[in-house]
């Protein structure tokens, strides 16, 4: 043993050496160490355990590098599927007010008949502002505030899906080891503190769809507390875009300069697919229970 | 495979002092490549001492074509 190891040996615990806390180790190397030594000695004028240090530093460093971009990777599908899950639950509670209300089959079948678009969603600015400007006969059970309700429940599906989809993306991405991701948003890097903290967001986020007022936003004031509001827009950088984005989303609404219809698509595609969408979300008993919680 | 690369490949314990992200390493080494830390760390050191000799090689030459100028 040279005279390095025995010095090593001599002391086990951990020490400084230049400010780097290090410890003796016993590892199996080849036989071409003691070359090693020797060279770092004259072509770099260090030993060779600190050698050997620095190299695995690098390579540590590497190989966390690499780690990395998988992390933020499954730090954005948490906060997608937390998201989702918050949206999947926000749209159960509002369907089920709406089946309390007796009002749903009505609104769905009228949402049906002017053909939305459930794959893309695109033509779902279209078939809100008909919603909006829907003029109400007395044969519909249905009063304007429902209508409104049904429109925030129109994009909390839209929100839904489309998260969900990109949910899915993300998945593939990850099982592929497709390191190029499309860049997350600047939002998406703040950190979801707390399950509330998402849901505050997540309910957030559904506002943003929102072109309504009255009832809608007494949803959402239920869920959000102005001072919270405030507090998200000031602490994290998702929320005030989107609530910024709700407010946009309302003067557009308030000018009437929506967009044009988009093509309907095959009707009986849409129907079923509506039909998947809109019903499968609760069964009769959740409805029951979250309804009397609403 | 001549004698002088099967002794080579033969290993011996070796008491060094590394730093302590050792342990790091060697969970990484297993995890990402599927090998022991010393195996990994052989790997680095033959890697350098490649390039140190092999760089010798390069500077030599290079000294002795701007010698000759």
């Amino acid at each position: 043993m040279d005279t390095e190891n025995a010095e090593a040996m001599k002391t086990p615990q951990p020490r400084g050496r230049k400010g780097i806390q290090g410890r003796a180790t016993t590892i199996y190397l080849t036989a071409s160490w003691p070359a090693f030594q020797q060279l770092c000695k004259d072509r770099l004028g260090v030993s060779g355990s600190k050698r050997l240090s620095e190299l695995m530093r690098l390579d540590l460093d590497h190989m966390l590098g690499k780690d990395a971009s998988n992390q933020a990777t499954e730090q954005r599908i948490r906060e997608s599927e937390l998201m989702v899950a918050n949206l999947i639950l926000q749209v159960k509670k509002l369907k089920a007010f709406l089946t309390k209300l007796n009002v749903y089959d009505d609104l769905e079948d009228l949402v049906r008949d002017w053909k939305l678009d459930v794959e893309t969603f695109k033509n779902l600015d279209s078939v809100t502002e008909k919603l909006i400007n829907y003029k109400i006969k007395k044969s519909d059970k249905f009063s304007r505030d429902d209508l409104q309700l049904f429109v925030g429940f129109l994009s909390l599906v839209r929100e839904k899906v489309l998260t969900a989809r990109s949910l899915d993306q993300l998945r593939i991405s990850k099982i592929n080891g497709v390191t190029t991701i499309p860049p997350a948003s600047p939002d998406s890097t703040a950190p979801v503190s707390t399950a509330k903290d998402a849901e505050a967001v997540s309910a957030a986020s559904s506002g943003a769809m929102d072109q309504s007022t009255g009832a809608i936003k007494k949803f959402l004031e239920s869920n959000l507390d102005p001072s919270q509001l405030e507090t998200l827009r000031a602490t994290n950088p998702k929320a005030k875009e989107i609530l910024d984005g709700k407010k946009s989303n309302v003067d557009r609404v308030d000018t009437g300069t929506a967009k044009t219809p988009s093509k309907a698509t095959n009707k009986s595609q849409s129907e079923t697919e509506l039909e998947n969408l809109l019903e499968s979300e609760l069964s009769e008993e959740e409805e029951e229970n979250l309804g009397n919680e609403t | 495979m001549d004698k002088e690369a099967t002794e080579a490949l033969k290993t011996r314990a070796t008491t060094l002092y590394l730093t302590a992200s050792w342990p790091i390493f060697q969970r990484l080494c297993r995890e990402k490549l599927g090998q022991s830390g010393s195996a990994r760390l052989n790997e680095l050191m033959q890697k350098d001492i490649d390039r140190m000799l092999k760089r010798d090689v390069w500077g030599g030459k290079w000294t002795r074509k701007t010698q000759k100028r």
